[in-house]
């Protein structure tokens, strides 16, 4: 057990990292603690090599998604056609295109100090489309990368991103709209 | 004109959803999770060596487990080549199909009663198989949409 004091100083530093990816994944607490407990104890394993590494949060990452990804399609693919109405299914309201012009989103939600709404926003779409969003925005996979993934077609994860753009766009916006 | 708008709506819907998502502060991990993990590493590293991973076994053990495992494989493709060419090779297969003997008459015995209920099927009228499997197949699907019911039901209450 002497790795055991520098390696609590190592999950400090990387928790919330970790736990942020998973829980933008999952959308569930527990599971992203489990998920994140789960990383930890392969980065223990492989704590020598990770220790020093200036790679050592990437394959963090990496390992916390790919883990998440088995997640999803372990046990929750199996449960789509029960969940899917639970989440909304993405409702019919979302394929309808705006064509208004998107004013900076970005800039009044910083106004508004409101990141804690953007993640329940983002919490609130459904897995179908918030777990390609995350992909692309905040691990930087692109359309291709993220449908072999997933194992779904390009056209999908295209239509899915951009559906759960729009999706997380409007109720940012009637979320702020009855914030303010 | 309108693909246009449509290309240019995505564009900046796009690049306002990544300068959002990309602005997002990290997420606190809860206070419970260094716990949690320090905990598991300690109950594995109580455990006897043999049961935990390979990857953790002490350096020697790892080496002997691996020159162990080497000389099997070795020793099973050797076998395999020099096998057939010894002497004693015939009479051990002569010995080994005698033993198989019983199963062999186990087999003779299955697929003459799978033969004969074939052949009862085949005498029932095609109307009847048909509504056989279509009530196998209302069943199946009765028990499906029933647990699907019940599970949104289960959930919606949450």
């Amino acid at each position: 057990m002497t790795e055991a004091q520098p390696f609590e100083v190592f999950v400090r530093d990387y928790q919330n990292m970790v736990f942020s990816t998973a829980m933008r994944l999952l959308a569930d607490g527990a599971e992203a603690e489990d998920i994140a407990q789960e990383v930890f104890l392969k980065a223990y394993q492989r704590f020598a090599e990770l220790r020093d590494s200036p790679t050592a949060g990437g394959w963090l990452k990496k390992v916390a998604t790919n883990l998440c990804l088995n997640h999803l399609s372990r046990y929750r693919a199996r449960w789509s056609f029960f969940s899917e109405m639970r989440a909304g299914g993405g409702g019919q309201e979302e394929r309808e295109i705006e064509y208004a012009a998107p004013e900076n989103l970005e800039e009044e939600v910083a106004r508004a100090d409101c990141w804690a709404q953007v993640e329940q926003a983002l919490q609130g779409l459904p897995a179908a489309q918030r777990v390609p969003l995350v992909l692309f925005h905040l691990e930087g996979l692109r359309y291709e990368e993220i449908a072999g993934k997933l194992k779904v077609s390009l056209g999908k994860v295209k239509t899915d991103i951009f559906r759960g753009r729009q999706a997380l766009r409007r109720k940012l916006r009637t979320q702020l709209a009855q914030g303010m | 004109m309108n693909k246009q708008m449509s290309s240019e709506y995505e564009e900046r819907l796009q690049a306002e959803m990544d300068a959002l998502l990309k602005g997002l502060p990290q997420r606190t991990a809860p206070p419970t999770l260094l716990r949690r993990v320090m905990a598991a590493i300690e109950s594995r590293a109580a455990l006897p060596w043999y049961r935990q991973s390979w990857q953790m076994w002490p350096a020697a053990l790892r080496v002997a487990s691996l020159v162990i495992l080497l000389s099997l494989f070795g020793g099973l493709c050797l076998a395999g080549w020099k096998l057939p060419q010894a002497d004693a090779y015939a009479s051990t297969v002569g010995q080994l199909s005698q033993w198989l003997s019983g199963v062999c008459a186990l087999w003779n015995v299955l697929s003459v009663l799978f033969t004969a209920a074939l052949a009862m099927v085949k005498q029932l009228p095609a109307g009847l198989i048909a509504a056989c499997l279509i009530s196998l197949g209302l069943g199946y699907g009765l028990c499906i949409g029933l647990g699907a019911a019940w599970l949104r039901f289960a959930f919606a209450r949450q």
